[in-house]
Formats: C-alpha cells, structure tokens, sequence
C-alpha cells in the first residue's frame, strides 16, 4: 500500500534520512524506532507531504506522492497524526472532530462521526464543545488521533503518539492503536518506545543516522533481540 | 583599533573612485553624483538600525526631514529668515549657525525625537515598530506640511546656504562608515546582531534586547539626521514632499537591493541604484514616460525580494580580510595578521 | 460646538470606519503573517473604481467596484504575496511596501499625481433629522454597514465550515494542511474578502471626501495598522476594539483641541496609541500562546 523506496532528506546542509525504504502493506501495523534525532519524524513528514525530498520516492496506492502538498494526501487516503498533537487549541473539541470531517471530503458522515467519538474516544464526548486547550495531554492525543480519524483514512501516520503521556495514558493510547488495527486501518507508527512499539506491529524497523539500520517481523525481532538492539544503539 | 578600520578600505577606495569619476562630469552629473552620496548617507544611518537589529524601519526618512528642517533653520542667515519667514519666533529668527554646526545640531534633535520614541519601540515587537515608525513618518510629514511659521508649509523651505560639494559629501559618507562600523563591531552592536540571528536566546543570557534597541534607534537618528542636514543644504530649497515616501522607497530599494544585513550592501546598493536612476531617466525623458523610474525600481526590488532577498552582497561584508575556507566555501572572518613579527609582537606588548 | 448626539454618532461611524480598515489587515495577517500595506491600493482601486462607474447608477456602481476591488486583492496574491509566502514577516512586510509604492506609481503613470473629484455617494450628502438633531446620512449609513459587515465576519468565522478553516489556518497553518485544508484556496478567500472590506471602505471615504488620489490609501492604511498593533496582531476582535477606540479618541482630539492645533490632530491620537504601547505592549487583545516567553 504505501512503499517508500531510496527517500533521501535534508534540511539544508544536514542529511537528515539517508537512502532509506521501507514498506507498509494493507492492513499491516509496521513501527519505526530509532534513537532521538535518527530523523523518524522526517520520515513521516515526507511521507505526509510535509517535506520534499531530494531524492527516492514515496508511493501510495502505486501513486507517486512525494512532494504532493499535505491537502492532497489527505484525501487520498494518508492520514498523519504529527508529533506533539498540534490540536487547535483556540477551536472546541467539536470544531476540531469537524475539520477532521472535511477532509473526509464527504466520506464521514456527522453521525459516522458521533458514532465513531462515542464507540473509540468516549472521553471527549464531555468536552465537545470546550476550547480544546483546556483537554489534558491524553485527552489531547486522542482528540488529535480521533481528528485524523474522522478523516476515514487507509491509513495512519502516528508520530510518537506516546510522547509525553503518563504510563496509564500510554497503555491508553497503545490499546487505541491496537484497535484501530484491529478493524483494519493500516498503520504506520513512529515510536520511542521501542519495547511496546514493536511488540505490537507486524513489522518493525530501526532508523538510525538517518539510515534504516534493521528490519523485521515480530517474530524475527523476538529471536533476534540483541541483534536489534546493536542495531538501535549502534553497535 | 585602526587595523580594525582597515576592513574598510575597500569601501572607501570605491567612494574616492566615485569622487574621481564625478569630477570628470558636467555641473548637472557632479550635482547627482553628490545626491547619491547624501543618500548613501542616508542609507548607511538606516543600516545602523535595520541591519544591526533586524527590525524594519520606515520612519528614518522622518529623521531626515528633522535633520533637514532644524540644520536648515538655523543656517539660513537671520536677514533672510526675516524676509521669508513670517510668524517665526524671534529667537529662532534671529539664529545664524555655521553651517556644518547646524548639521550637527540638526542630528541632536532627530536624535531626540528618537529618544522620545525609544521607550515604546523597544517595547513592542518588531513587526509592530516597523509599523509604528511608518506612523512617524505620517505624523512628522503633516507636522511639516502645517507648521508654517518655521517650516513653510507646502510652499517649502528657501534660502538654506549651499554648502554641500561632492568632496564634502563623500567625506560626510566615510565618516559615516566609520561610525557605523565601529557601532557594529562594539559590544552593543555585536550583542544586538546576536539578538537579530536569536531574540530568545539573546535574552535567555541576558542582553536587553529592548533598551539596545532603542541605542540603535537613537545613533541611526542622529546619523540620518545629520545626512538630511547636509541634504538640505544641498538642495537650497525643499519642501516636505522630499521627505516622505518617494525618499523612503529609494533609500530602502538601495539597502534591499545592496543587502540589508551588511555595511557594504548599503554602500553597494546606493552606488547601483543611483547609476541606475540616471540610465532610467533618460529613458524617461526618451519615451516621455514619467514614473517610469519608479515602478522600475519597484518591480526591480519585487524581484530581488523573491528571487535574492539577501542582496548583492547577500548579507556579507566586502573586505580584504576574508578568506575562504576550502573545505566548506565558506568564507570566515579572520583578524589582521601584523604586518610582520616585530609589528605583532610591539602590539601585543603594548596592548 | 457639536450637540453631544452628533458627537456620538461621529465617533461611532468613524470607528466603524477604522474598525473595518483594520480587519481588513488582521484577516491576512492572522493567516500567513503578512501585514499588508498595500491594502492602502486596494482601497486607492476601489476609490478610481467608483470615480469611473460613477457615471452608471448606483447599484451597478457598487457591484463593479466591488468586483474590481477582489480581483485585485486575488491577484495581488496569486502574482506578489504566493512567491513569498512562508518568508520571515519582515521580508513580508518589506514587499507588501513596495508593491503598494508600485501601484501608487502605476496610478500616477496613469492618472497622474492630481486628486481626482467624483461625486459617488454624494447622495448621502443630505442629514437627517434625529429628534430634533441634524445627523449626517453618511454616518448612519457607515455604522450600519459597518455593523453588518462585522456581525456577519463573526458569523462567518464562528458558524461556516470555512469559518473554521480559516480558524485553524491562522492558529497553525501546517498542521491545518495536514486536515486538509487547502492553503491556496483559504489564502485566496482571505484575501478576497480583505478586497471586499477595502470597497466598502473606499466608498465610504470617497463618498466623504469626494475625492480620489494615487496616495489615498496611504494615510488611511496607517490607522489600520495602529489599530491592529493596538489591538494585539492577528487578533479579530482586537481589531474590531481598536478601532473604535481609536475612532472615539480621533473624535475627541478633533472637538477638545483648540483650533490651531486641529491640524495637528492625528500626531496627538499617535501620541496617545504610544503611551497605550508603553503600558500594554502586547496589545488590547493579545493572540495567545504567539510569544515566546523567556
């Protein structure tokens, strides 16, 4: 569904992803770990439509969409939750579920909407119409991710959903990920927590120095724990 | 300190080139010549500020017109003023000043002006200041244009002694360079550059970003001041319509166009677009198209904006002492080296 | 000596008058961080704009005015501001300047430097009687235009699905791409309706002053951008506050000032907006959360 291939990227004069390619099929939940800095955020950002690259592609659907604008992606189907939530604070928490709903460009209907805030995000039905500010940082990324949702996208872009949150929101949010997977939303989380991260995806790779550095199936990675980590800490 | 200065050289070599040049032209070409390097005085005092802090100024030109008004005021000899200037207070009619001395003076009171103003601007953000200063040059233009027992009015200010000659203009431009160098590499100036690249982390350690502001303000007033001064007695004759936008788009098409962030751009953009005006004047005067050398000049700054906003000089100083680096292509700022051993080692012994 | 009525109604329709001039500049610069002086020409195209339509009757004269005036700001956009956009607002500010200094100049290529009289909106020359008190036409008719306007942008921005695209735009640009929001089109609609604030506002000034010149626009963008800075930048209601305040204070100095001094009225308005500055740096109205603190 979404392969990355060769994706070089930089900011300036610093190489920030280097020749990096990595693959997300239908229905798969494929993390990214790495240490901070290994450029884990510019991946999906690229990807997003954030960035362009200066070189390697970016293919959706078998589309090309590197350096398409963000707008776009969305509606293909490319939903990114960024790092850090970036909710619209001065909006209400119905405002920001709203916006979500427009970039649907009609594939969410209001009452999808509801139905999909009452069944996943119970929490926020209270604040539907509070300033989004006022939410707590969990209450926050759910709303962030329950924005892109409304969006019905194919897929999910998380950056580092977890950052940030106390252990209890964290389990929160992982079993938000593991149901969202569940129905079949393809997913593609970048993580710094690495344990849980790739206990739960199919599929992980190691992003370091901008390179992927290793790549595995749980079961690969299970085996082969010290041989991942080298590859995390740079062995 | 005069190894220091000797940076400036190169800057100072092209204005004595200009000076040569303009000597060989007739009355009328010697005549813009001298305009131009009142201008490039102009623009260096607006560098001062805008490339020193990074805020944007439209409001010099207003410090100009003060300049102008009050060096103007008091050169013009007494008998004249009581002819032409009805309704003049007596003590002021009655003042006769050397002209360069009221040059001088004409600076202290835009200086003053902008020390009135300081206090506010460096309260605000920069975006705002840029717009208060915009509100100045409003307000100083009506003040100009109704304050007629001094200014005249609309009718204009007449009978300012001559005094400005090409060689005085152009030392007037080196020694504004000088100045406003020394300002740039002071502690003042270096900690408000820092403070251009970084407001947060300027503050996080501890310059007052505000109250330097507010020094740069009031020396690029007094600098520009004195340029309107001497531009006054260029003219003989002006009225408040020389100092208010069209003065103000030129003097920031020139440092635009030079290079904001540099000394050099400043020198280097007056210099282009004075040349430039003249090839466009004629062409107007040709096709018989007035304005034409505005809006040239506006799409040529249009362009520069987007296509090169740094500049000619893309920010950098023009020196003799740069080196590039060859790893990198970077060129690096490095101290004079003493001309020989003995020379460096009496330096430092008596440093 | 002016009934206290007549007062009144002077400082409220002028405030409405600076209250639109200002939102006119707080749309664009709440969403792409552009303080747009050449917002002053659009004003200046809407006053040739009527001078010329005013030949045709009035509602045809207003809708071509309008119409003339949007197209401009839309290409004023798509042609100077879109090659800059995402520069440091400086840069942004810088050009905005010069594109304004080029239009006066094409005005003046075109109609030369001299202002030009029209008689648009002279109709609203004669006053009304308001118990037993003259009360100008005009005034009443700004403060009732100038009221819809505002009420129906706060309806706009608070109700409508673009409403809050354009909210999120100028909260956070980026992340508001990342929901879809097309950056060209909510810039383009922006600017469109900061080119309808500008005909109305044209109108008014031309209908007042009878009037039209290349530099029209100049001193009257200046009262949009004190009352924007007073205000607090990128703050609508800010605005909207500062520009009555600004118009209640003009009034003022204009009735309390002895006669000699009149001329001088908007250096004392300035003179007060800098005091206001030193007390209150950030503003009537700060937008929130756009400082950093250190």
């Amino acid at each position: 569904m979404l392969k990355v291939e060769g994706l070089s990227v930089s900011y300036g004069r610093v190489d920030a992803l280097r020749d990096a390619s990595l693959a997300v099929a239908e229905g798969e939940l494929v993390s990214v770990v790495g240490p901070n800095g290994a450029g884990k955020s510019t991946l999906l950002n690229t990807i997003a439509g954030r960035r362009a690259p200066r070189s390697g592609s970016v293919r959706f659907d078998d589309r090309p969409i590197a350096g398409t604008a963000p707008e776009r992606i969305v509606r293909m189907g490319l939903g990114l939750v960024p790092e850090g939530r970036h909710i619209f604070e001065t909006l209400s928490v119905g405002e920001n579920l709203r916006l979500g709903l427009l970039a649907s460009g009609g594939r969410t209907t209001s009452a999808e909407l509801d139905e999909l805030v009452e069944r996943r995000f119970p929490v926020l039905v209270r604040y539907l119409d509070s300033p989004a500010g006022r939410l707590s940082g969990g209450e926050q990324q759910q709303l962030a991710i329950a924005r892109t949702m409304a969006a019905r996208p194919r897929m999910l872009l998380l950056d580092e959903p977890s950052l940030g949150l106390a252990p209890l929101l964290v389990d929160q949010v992982f079993e938000l990920i593991e149901q969202l997977h569940g129905e079949g939303t393809s997913i593609l989380l970048v993580e710094q927590n690495a344990r849980r991260a790739v206990a739960l995806a199919d599929r992980s790779y190691v992003l370091r120095s901008g390179r992927i550095a290793f790549e595995g199936t749980r079961d690969e990675l299970v085996a082969g724990a010290d041989r991942m980590t080298s590859a995390y800490m740079g062995g | 300190m005069l190894r220091r200065l000797s940076a400036l050289l190169p800057l100072v070599a092209l204005i004595a080139a200009v000076v040569v040049i303009a000597g060989m032209l007739s009355r009328s070409g010697q005549r813009d010549v001298t305009t131009g390097l009142v201008h490039m005085c102009i623009v260096i005092g607006l560098y001062s500020f805008i490339g020193v802090t990074g805020v944007f100024s439209f409001g010099h030109v207003a410090f100009v017109a003060v300049g102008a008004y009050v060096a103007g005021v008091l050169a013009i000899p007494a008998l004249r003023k009581e002819a032409l200037y009805e309704g003049m207070p007596a003590w002021l009619a009655g003042v006769e000043l050397d002209p360069v001395l009221a040059v001088l003076v004409g600076g202290v009171a835009a200086a003053a002006l902008a020390g009135l103003l300081a206090p506010s601007l460096s309260r605000i953000s920069g975006l705002s200041a840029a717009l208060a200063t915009f509100a100045l040059l409003v307000i100083v233009q009506v003040v100009a244009r109704n304050y007629e027992p001094v200014t005249r009015g609309t009718k204009g200010m007449l009978g300012v002694p001559a005094e400005t000659t090409l060689e005085t203009a152009a030392l007037w431009a080196i020694a504004f360079l000088v100045v406003v160098y020394l300002f740039q590499t002071s502690r003042v100036g270096l900690q408000l550059r820092a403070a251009r690249e970084d407001d947060v982390a300027s503050k996080a350690i501890g310059v007052h970003v505000g109250r330097l502001r507010g020094v740069a303000l009031v020396l690029s007033a007094f600098l520009v001041g004195i340029a309107g001064g001497v531009y006054g007695q260029l003219l003989g004759s002006f009225n408040p319509d020389v100092f208010y936008l069209d003065l103000t788009f030129l003097t920031l098409a020139m440092l635009v166009v030079g290079g904001m962030r540099s000394l050099s751009g400043a020198v280097i953009g007056a210099l282009a677009l004075t040349f430039l005006s003249q090839v466009l004047r004629e062409i107007e005067s040709l096709l018989d198209v007035t304005g034409l050398t505005q809006v040239s000049f506006a799409v040529l700054v249009l362009l520069i904006l987007v296509l090169r906003p740094s500049g000619i000089t893309g920010g950098r100083e023009v020196g003799l002492l740069r080196r590039w680096d060859p790893d990198t292509f970077e060129a690096t700022e490095r101290r004079a080296a003493p001309l020989d051993e003995a020379d460096g080692a009496a330096q430092r012994s008596s440093g | 000596m002016e009934s206290a009525i007549q007062l009144v109604v002077d400082a409220v329709s002028l405030g409405a008058l600076y209250a639109l001039l200002a939102l006119g500049i707080a749309l664009i610069f709440g969403i792409m961080n552009l303080i747009n002086f050449a917002h002053g020409e659009l004003i200046m195209i809407g006053g040739y704009a009527l001078a010329i339509a005013a030949a045709t009757v009035v509602p045809v004269m207003l809708v071509v005015t309008l119409v003339v005036v949007v197209i401009a700001a839309l290409l004023m956009d798509r042609i100077a501001f879109r090659p800059v956009r995402g520069a440091d607002p400086t840069t942004l500010l810088v050009t905005s300047f010069v594109l304004g200094y080029l239009l006066q100049n094409v005005a003046i290529m075109i109609f030369g430097s001299l202002p030009r009289t029209t008689g648009a909106g002279s109709g609203l020359d004669r006053p009304i009687d308001v118990g037993g008190v003259l009360v100008s036409r005009l005034d009443l008719t700004v403060i009732g235009v100038g009221a819809a306007l505002i009420v129906g942008l706060v309806v706009l921005i608070r109700r409508t699905s673009i409403g809050i695209q354009m909210r999120a735009a100028a909260e956070d640009f980026e992340t508001a791409r990342l929901l879809g929001v097309n950056a060209d089109r909510i810039i383009a609609f922006t600017f469109a309706l900061s080119g309808l604030l500008a005909a109305v506002a044209a109108f008014f000034l031309v209908a007042q002053g009878g009037s039209v010149s290349p530099t029209f626009g100049v001193s009257v963008v200046l009262i949009a951008f004190i009352a924007t800075i007073v205000g607090g930048l990128g703050s609508l209601p800010g605005a909207v506050l500062a520009g009555f305040g600004l118009g209640c204070v003009t009034v003022a100095f204009q009735e309390l000032l002895p006669a000699g001094l009149v001329p001088y009225r908007d250096a004392f308005v300035f003179a007060v907006v800098l005091l206001v500055l030193i007390l209150r740096p950030e503003g009537l109205i700060p937008q929130h959360a756009r400082a950093t603190r250190v």
